[in-house]
């Protein structure tokens, strides 16, 4: 509904095929399983950084996702020692990279 | 010793390191030098792909929620999970007097060991043939000596 995955549907729907019996149920329910991972990918951006943000630095970061994805969006943060600082933002198959490693890694393609 | 020191000042200054929008996706199936990739929702026919460890990768079958690759490279060295990105660029090949007498891959690169080709100049591989009014006229048909051919297709030479 509104571009947004209606949960309780979705539920009916796959009740329903699995109770079905068809025979080609269970390959059909593998498909819609991955549509809905799709789905929820498409509207979770996972915000990865160097070390824990703060809550205001991760209300704002929310803000702006909500801007630029729409209102659907929810934010998942976690902590990735290995970018070294900066910040990497993943929505579905967009990604924002502001990492130093990624800038060192753009450094060495320039070389 | 200070050439090199403004050579690369120049290199980390002329490098991108301000955080762009890319389009990635995620390796779902692959084998036998064919990939399916998950995401890559902007990816273009025939775009080149970047797989990593080098190894580029051509965008032939866009579907809606994945698309297959062909891997132009040794593909043994990838597996399912690995990221994939979108490069911009269609596939195309570098074009020139340097490439006279040399041995190149399907990407146009090297492969004779004698060193890199000289080319500033890229042509995509898919391009279009110009019009016919800009090509040179013919006038002197070819026989190729076997009958359905030349009975169903005019050939000339240019």
């Amino acid at each position: 509904m509104n571009g947004l995955l209606d949960e309780n549907r979705a539920r009916q729907a796959a009740r329903a095929l699995f109770a079905s019996g068809h025979r080609n149920s269970l390959a059909t329910l593998t498909h819609f399983l991955r549509l809905m991972k799709l789905n929820q990918a498409q509207h979770t951006a996972i915000v990865e950084s160097a070390t824990p943000l703060a809550p205001d630095l991760q209300a704002s970061t929310q803000a702006r996702l909500t801007l630029l994805h729409g209102p659907g969006i929810t934010a998942s943060f976690s902590v990735r020692p290995e970018l070294i600082g900066g910040m990497r933002i993943q929505v579905g198959s967009d990604l924002y990279d502001g990492s130093v490693l990624a800038g060192l890694a753009a450094l060495e393609k320039s070389f | 010793m200070a050439t090199l020191l403004e050579e690369v000042e120049a290199q980390i200054a002329g490098a991108k390191l301000s955080p762009v929008k890319q389009n990635v996706g995620v390796i779902r199936e692959i084998g036998d030098g064919v990939a399916k990739v998950d995401g890559l929702a902007d990816a273009m026919l025939n775009e080149m792909l970047d797989l990593g460890h080098g190894i580029t990768g051509l965008a032939l079958n866009l579907e809606e929620t994945e698309v297959g690759v062909i891997i132009l490279g040794d593909y043994t060295q990838l597996e399912e999970g690995d990221e994939v990105r979108t490069t911009g660029k269609l596939l195309q090949v570098p074009v020139g007097k340097g490439l006279l007498g040399r041995v190149v891959n399907t990407l146009g690169e090297p492969i004779d060991d004698k060193g890199p080709i000289q080319s500033t100049v890229a042509y995509p591989v898919e391009k279009i043939a110009p019009g016919i009014i800009r090509r040179q006229s013919v006038n002197q048909p070819v026989q190729t000596g076997i009958m359905p051919i030349d009975a169903m297709i005019a050939s000339t030479k240019p």
